[in-house]
């Protein structure tokens, strides 16, 4: 045991000296690291990474549950969510990651949004109209479903700073109404609140 | 409306939700990393709504000052498989000799089992940063 621990310190360096050193697979300084993408974000209390997350993942459980029972899945639309705060938020981020998470969930389906339209009547137009596509293979026109519900919403802030504080709070509110009655099937909100000394 | 309900409290199993014989304490159902001297997981129910698993999960704390906690699950199948990605870390304050109720409901009806990982190393330490973010 004694000889081995002496020994020990000059086999590393031997090993060291011929090459054997473990090279980690990366290329570069070393200044960049990554980090957690699900780690509490803290760096300011400006709309952050986890506040996005939180938000998502609560509202995407609440509706995939409001739609647990149905024996079909819903067809879904997404509308606007207006940001009604005094940050940038992108809210269609917000948005995409609620639709990622119910597509996951398998509870609804999702037709083509606002934002989506262009492109989907661009391709209808491109298979049907320029000549190029056998008739057997074109997706056809006038095939499209309308969505039953439409998901919309708001986010709001309310923020307040004295001479050694900032508090922010952000309200996030989400609503799915049925297309053709009007009425609100499903209501939800988040709340959030960021406190930081100045 | 299938219901059914488990409660954990003090590491005895009360109810019939079928989880693993192996995970019916809170124990074995909480991953807690680091120390925790002053915010604790000291309750746990667990029910299944419409198919999907439902916790509630009770922290209490016996700091008389306000003390923050970090929490996520991992939602897991009858056989210990990961079923979704990892949630994102979420943020409590737990107020002071206060007891705080955590809801979550599973992403996916896939999902049958679950560990809560729960950090609350700071506690140790006495005391928080500059900064506090809380949520509901």
């Amino acid at each position: 045991m004694n000889t081995l621990t002496k020994i020990s310190p000059l086999l590393a360096a031997l090993a060291l000296l011929s090459g054997c050193a473990t090279q980690s697979p990366t290329l570069g300084s070393g200044n960049v690291n990554y980090g957690d993408a699900k780690a509490v974000e803290q760096v300011t209390n400006e709309f952050g990474s986890t506040d996005l997350q939180m938000i998502a993942e609560s509202m995407a459980r609440s509706l995939a549950q409001s739609q647990a029972g149905a024996k079909v899945k819903p067809l879904v639309t997404i509308a606007e969510v207006k940001n009604k705060t005094s940050e940038y938020i992108d809210t269609r981020s917000i948005t995409d990651s609620i639709r990622v998470q119910l597509l996951k969930s398998g509870t609804m389906r999702f037709a083509t949004d606002i934002a989506g339209m262009q492109n989907q009547t661009d391709e209808l137009i491109r298979q049907n109209q320029s000549g190029l596509y056998k008739k057997s293979t074109t997706a056809k026109t006038g095939q499209m479903q309308g969505a039953k519900y439409r998901i919309e919403g708001n986010i709001t802030s309310i923020v307040k700073q004295s001479s050694s504080l900032k508090d922010v709070y952000y309200k996030f509110s989400l609503i799915m109404t049925d297309n053709e009655s009007g009425t609100i099937e499903w209501a939800d909100e988040k709340e959030i609140r960021k406190t930081s000394k100045r | 409306m299938k219901l059914r309900t488990l409660i954990l409290t003090a590491g005895v199993a009360l109810g019939t939700l079928s989880l693993p014989a192996s995970a019916q304490t809170i124990a074995s159902k909480v991953e807690q990393l680091g120390g925790a001297r002053f915010v604790t997981v000291s309750g746990l129910m667990a029910k299944e709504r419409n198919g999907f698993l439902m916790l509630q999960i009770e922290l209490t704390s016996d700091s008389r000052k306000p003390r923050r906690a970090f929490w996520r699950v991992k939602w897991l199948d009858e056989t210990g498989f990961q079923v979704w990605d990892d949630e994102p870390w979420k943020p409590v304050t737990v107020q002071g000799e206060a007891k705080q109720n955590l809801q979550v409901t599973a992403p996916t009806p896939k999902a049958r089992d679950f560990r809560i990982q729960f950090n609350a190393e700071e506690n140790w330490h006495g005391g928080g940063n500059n900064n506090t973010n809380t949520s509901n």
